[in-house]
C-alpha cells in the first residue's frame, strides 16, 4: 500500500493478510478475463460499463425497429408490384379498346364485323374487372382499406357496383390505410396521420377506374365508359360517340398517370429499403464495437493476468513460511 | 548498608522476571493465529529501597536497588485506532451489504446476456406493426396477443423476482438482529465476569480480548461508541441511545418490525435508528423509495423504488392500451387485466378471441383497416406519463430503470472499494501494534534466555559469597 511507513512494525498475519488479498485480486481478475473471452463480450452485467450499455441496449431497439420496418417495406413493395402489373394489364386493355373503337368506327366495317367488336369490348371489360378485382395474399388489391370482399361486383341488372354501390350513382369514401416505414409516424390535428409520416398502401378501385357522371352524362367509371361503347358496337348506334371516346382517351392517360405514380412509389420504396440495408449495416458495427471485444487484446490481457497470478501464487510460498526460528539453532 | 540475603532477593527477582518474560514469549507465540489476539508483555519496573526507614539523613545516597518487579502483564493495543477500525468497519458494512442486495436486484434487471423486459417490450412493438400490415389476419393477431402475454409474464416474473429478493433480505435482517442481541448479551456477561477481577485487581487479557472481538463483531452489524467505565465494564451506544449500560444495568433487546412496507428496527417498544452497518444496509435497500420518497422517507433507491416503479409501469401500460381498445368508441374492451406488475396479464376476453384488438374506429370499417393499430404504434412511440417522476415512451422507461440499476452498482461498487480500503489500512496498523512478530518473539526468547542464564550466574555468585561468608569466616586459629 502507498504511503507506508518504512518502521512500520511488520506482524505475520499483516503479511499473510496483504498476500491473500493480492492474491484474491489477482484471481478475481484473471476470471473476469476468462469470462469476457469465454463470452466474447466487453461487459456482462450493465454495471461493468454502465454508459456503453446504455448505448448498446439503444442500438439494440434500432437493430429490431431496421429489421420490421425492411419486413414492411418488403410487403409493400410486392403488393406494389403486383399493383403495378394489374394497372399495367387495364394499360394494355384500355389501349387496345381505343385503336379497335377507332377501326370499328371507319366505314369499311359492316355491322356484323361491328358486333364482333362489341364482344371484343366486352373482353375487355371482363378483364378490366378481373384486374380490378386481383388479389395477392388472399387480401384485395383495389379494395381501398378493406382487404377480404371483392370490391367490384355486378348486380342482377349487370350494373357494376364498387362495394355494393352503383359506381355512378353512388358516394365513395375510400379511407387511406398507413403503414408504418419508419419516417416517424406523426398526427395532423385533425388525429388523421399526416401523409408524408407514413405510407398509404390503400388503392381505391373507385379512384383507379372512376366514378360518378360528368356534365354530359358519360360515366367516369372505366368499365361503363367501355360498356357504353360495347353498346353502340352491337347497336351500331353512334350518337354520343365523340363524347365517349373523347372520354375513353381521357380514362387513358388517367391510367397511365396512376401507373407512373405507381412506378413513383416503388421507386420510392426501394429507396427507402436500400437506406435501410445501410442502417442496418451500421447497427451491426455498433453493436460489435458496444458489445463485443477485441478478441486478441483480450487473449493477451487474459495470457498476461494467468502469468501475474501465477507469480504471486510463486512469491507466497518464499515470504509466507520463513522467520526467525526457522534460522535459529 | 544493605542485609545479608539482599542480593540473593535482587537475584531471585531477575529470576522471576525472566521467566515470566519467556513464559509470556510463549503465549504471544502460541497466540499468533489467534483471531483478536492482542500480543502481551511484562510491565516490569525496578525496585527501590525506599529512604524512610533510615533514622538519620544519609550524606549521600546509598539505597541500592531492590531488583525488578513485574507488576503486571500489559496487552499492547491502541484504542483509538479500536475506535478507528469500529467506525470504519460500520461504514464498510453498510456499503457492502447495500452492494449485495443491489446485485441481486440487477440480476433481475439485467439484459446484457438474456431477454428480459426491454426485449419484450421491443418484439411487442415489432408484433404491433406487423399486424398493422395485416390487420384482421388471424395470424398476426395471435402473434401480437402471445408477444403481449410475454410483456405481462415478464412483467409478473420481475415482480416476483422482487418480492422473493424482500423477503430473502428480511430474513437475514431479522438473523442479524439476532445476533446483535446474542453479542449484547455475550458483552454483559464478560462485563460482570471483568468487574469482579477488576475488583481483585486480577483481570486476564484474554478476556478482554474476548470482549474486543465482540465488540468488533457488534460494528459490523451497526454503528457504536464504546464507553470504558472505571470498574472495567464498558457501556455500548449507538448514536445517543444505550444498547448496553453497565452503570444501570440496562441491555437493549432489539427485533424487526415488518408489519407494513415500511421495516422499522425497534428498541422494545420504540424505533430505534442506525446510522451505519449491515443493519442500515438493509433497512435502506429494503425501504429505500428513491426517487418517490417524500418527506422523511428514505431516499435510498431501495427495493421499494423498483417495485413502485414496476407497478406504475403496468398501471400505465395497461390503462393505455386499454383506453385505446374500447374507450374511443366508447366500448369497455380491456386488453389488460390487472394494475400492478404482480397481478397484470392478458384480459379472459382478448385470451379467448385474437382478434378482440379494435382495428379501426371508423364508423364503417372493413376487415383490413388499421387506424387504430396505427394509433396503437404511436403511443408506443409517444411520451406518456408513466409515474409521477417519469414521462417518456414505455421503451425508454425499461432501459432507464434497468441502466438505473447498472449505475447504482457501479456507484456502490466503488464506494465499497474504496471503504474496504480504509477498513483494511486501520486494521493494518492495529495488527502492526497489536500483532504478533515470530521474529520479535524469537529475539525476545534469547534476550530472556540470555537473562535467565546471567541472573543463574548471579544467584551463583550469590551462593559462593554466603558460603565463604558462612562457612570460611570466623574460623581463623581454630
Amino acid at each position: 500500500m502507498k504511503g507506508m511507513v518504512i518502521n512500520m512494525r511488520i506482524t505475520n498475519n499483516m503479511v499473510f493478510d496483504k498476500y491473500m488479498r493480492n492474491l484474491n485480486n489477482a484471481a478475481s481478475q484473471l476470471s473476469n478475463l476468462n469470462e469476457q473471452v469465454a463470452s466474447e463480450r466487453s461487459f456482462l452485467k450493465i454495471s461493468d460499463d454502465p454508459v456503453s450499455a446504455l448505448k448498446a441496449f439503444k442500438v439494440r431497439r434500432d437493430t429490431s425497429r431496421t429489421e420490421l420496418f425492411q419486413t414492411n417495406i418488403k410487403d409493400i413493395s410486392s403488393t406494389l408490384t403486383e399493383v403495378e402489373s394489374s394497372v399495367s394489364s387495364i394499360n394494355d386493355c384500355v389501349s387496345n379498346a381505343a385503336t379497335l373503337i377507332l377501326q370499328g368506327k371507319s366505314g369499311t366495317y359492316s355491322a356484323e364485323d361491328r358486333k364482333v367488336i362489341a364482344s371484343s369490348l366486352r373482353s375487355f371489360q371482363e378483364q378490366i374487372l378481373s384486374s380490378a378485382n386481383s388479389k395477392f395474399s388472399g387480401k384485395y388489391l383495389f379494395g381501398g382499406s378493406g382487404v377480404s370482399d371483392m370490391p367490384f361486383t355486378l348486380d342482377d341488372d349487370g350494373n357494376l357496383l364498387y362495394k355494393g354501390q352503383n359506381v355512378d350513382t353512388g358516394t365513395f369514401t375510400d379511407t387511406n390505410k398507413y403503414i408504418d416505414i419508419g419516417l416517424g409516424l406523426q398526427y395532423e390535428s385533425s388525429g388523421e396521420i399526416a401523409s408524408e409520416s407514413a405510407m398509404n398502401v390503400s388503392y381505391s378501385g373507385a379512384e383507379l377506374l372512376g366514378t360518378g357522371l360528368d356534365s354530359n352524362n358519360v360515366p367516369n367509371n372505366l368499365y361503363n365508359v367501355i360498356d357504353g361503347l360495347a353498346d353502340m358496337f352491337e347497336a351500331n348506334d353512334f350518337t354520343n360517340f365523340e363524347l365517349y371516346q373523347n372520354k375513353l382517351s381521357d380514362k387513358a392517360d388517367d391510367i397511365r398517370l396512376q401507373y407512373v405514380s405507381i412506378g413513383e412509389q416503388s421507386s420510392f420504396v426501394e429507396y427507402i429499403g436500400s437506406r435501410l440495408d445501410i442502417t442496418e449495416v451500421n447497427n451491426a458495427k455498433k453493436t460489435q464495437t458496444l458489445e463485443g471485444i477485441d478478441m486478441a487484446k483480450a487473449i493477451v490481457s487474459f495470457t498476461s493476468q494467468q502469468n501475474i497470478y501465477d507469480a504471486c501464487l510463486k512469491m507466497g510460498s518464499k515470504i509466507i513460511l520463513p522467520s526467525l526460528i526457522d534460522y535459529l539453532n | 548498608m544493605s542485609s545479608t540475603f539482599y542480593g540473593i532477593g535482587i537475584a531471585l527477582s531477575a529470576l522471576q522476571a525472566s521467566q515470566a518474560n519467556i513464559d509470556v514469549s510463549g503465549q504471544n507465540t502460541a497466540n499468533v493465529s489467534t483471531e483478536g489476539y492482542t500480543r502481551q508483555s511484562v510491565d516490569q519496573s525496578a525496585l527501590t529501597n525506599s529512604g524512610i526507614s533510615y533514622k538519620y539523613a544519609q550524606s549521600k545516597t546509598s539505597a541500592i536497588g531492590a531488583g525488578v518487579s513485574s507488576d503486571s502483564i500489559i496487552q499492547i493495543r491502541d484504542q483509538f485506532l479500536d475506535l478507528r477500525y469500529r467506525k470504519a468497519n460500520s461504514e464498510y458494512n453498510t456499503d457492502n451489504t447495500s452492494l449485495s442486495i443491489l446485485s441481486e436486484i440487477e440480476d433481475v434487471f439485467d439484459e446484457s446476456q438474456t431477454d428480459g423486459l426491454n426485449a419484450m417490450l421491443t418484439d411487442f412493438y415489432k408484433k404491433l406493426e406487423y399486424l398493422s400490415s395485416n390487420a384482421g389476419d388471424i395470424e398476426f393477431s395471435t402473434v401480437f396477443r402471445s408477444a403481449a402475454q410475454k410483456v405481462t409474464q415478464t412483467l409478473n416474473e420481475y415482480a416476483n423476482q422482487l418480492s422473493d429478493i424482500k423477503d430473502q433480505e428480511l430474513y437475514d435482517l431479522n438473523i442479524v438482529v439476532d445476533e446483535v442481541n446474542t453479542l449484547l448479551s455475550k458483552v454483559n456477561n464478560l462485563n460482570t465476569t471483568i468487574k469482579s477481577e477488576t475488583l481483585y485487581n486480577s483481570v486476564s487479557n484474554e478476556l478482554l480480548d474476548e470482549r474486543n472481538l465482540y465488540l468488533d463483531k457488534l460494528s459490523q452489524y451497526l454503528n457504536i461508541t464504546v464507553e470504558s467505565n472505571k470498574d472495567g465494564s464498558v457501556s455500548i451506544k449507538s448514536g445517543d441511545e444505550y444498547l448496553l449500560n453497565a452503570q444501570t444495568a440496562y441491555k437493549a433487546e432489539l427485533s424487526i418490525d415488518s408489519s407494513s412496507d415500511d421495516v422499522k428496527l425497534m428498541n422494545e417498544a420504540s424505533e430505534f435508528s442506525v446510522e451505519e452497518g449491515q443493519i442500515k444496509g438493509y433497512m435502506q435497500s429494503l425501504n429505500g423509495l428513491g426517487n418517490y420518497a417524500s418527506g422523511d422517507e428514505d431516499t435510498y433507491t431501495g427495493i421499494r423504488y423498483y417495485q413502485k416503479a414496476l407497478d406504475d409501469f403496468a398501471a400505465s401500460f395497461s390503462s393505455t392500451f386499454n383506453t385505446l381498445n374500447g374507450d374511443l368508441i366508447g366500448e369497455d374492451k380491456p386488453l389488460f387485466e390487472g394494475s400492478t406488475a404482480k397481478d397484470i396479464s392478458i384480459s379472459t376476453e382478448w385470451s379467448n378471441n385474437a382478434n378482440y384488438i379494435t382495428a379501426s374506429n371508423n364508423t364503417d370499417a372493413e376487415e383490413g383497416d388499421n387506424d387504430n393499430i396505427t394509433r396503437m404504434i404511436n403511443a408506443m412511440d409517444s411520451d406518456q406519463t408513466i409515474s409521477s417522476i417519469y414521462t417518456g415512451t414505455f421503451e425508454a422507461y425499461m432501459t432507464s430503470l434497468m441502466s438505473n440499476v447498472g449505475i447504482d452498482v457501479n456507484y456502490m461498487t466503488s464506494l465499497q472499494k474504496s471503504s474496504k480500503l480504509i477498513l483494511t489500512s486501520i486494521d493494518t496498523q492495529r495488527k502492526s501494534v497489536s500483532g504478533v512478530s515470530l521474529d520479535e518473539e524469537a529475539v525476545n526468547v534469547i534476550k530472556y534466555q540470555k537473562a535467565f542464564q546471567a541472573a543463574s550466574r548471579l544467584m551463583t555468585a550469590y551462593d559462593e559469597i554466603l558460603d565463604t561468608l558462612i562457612k570460611s569466616m570466623g574460623i581463623v586459629g581454630r
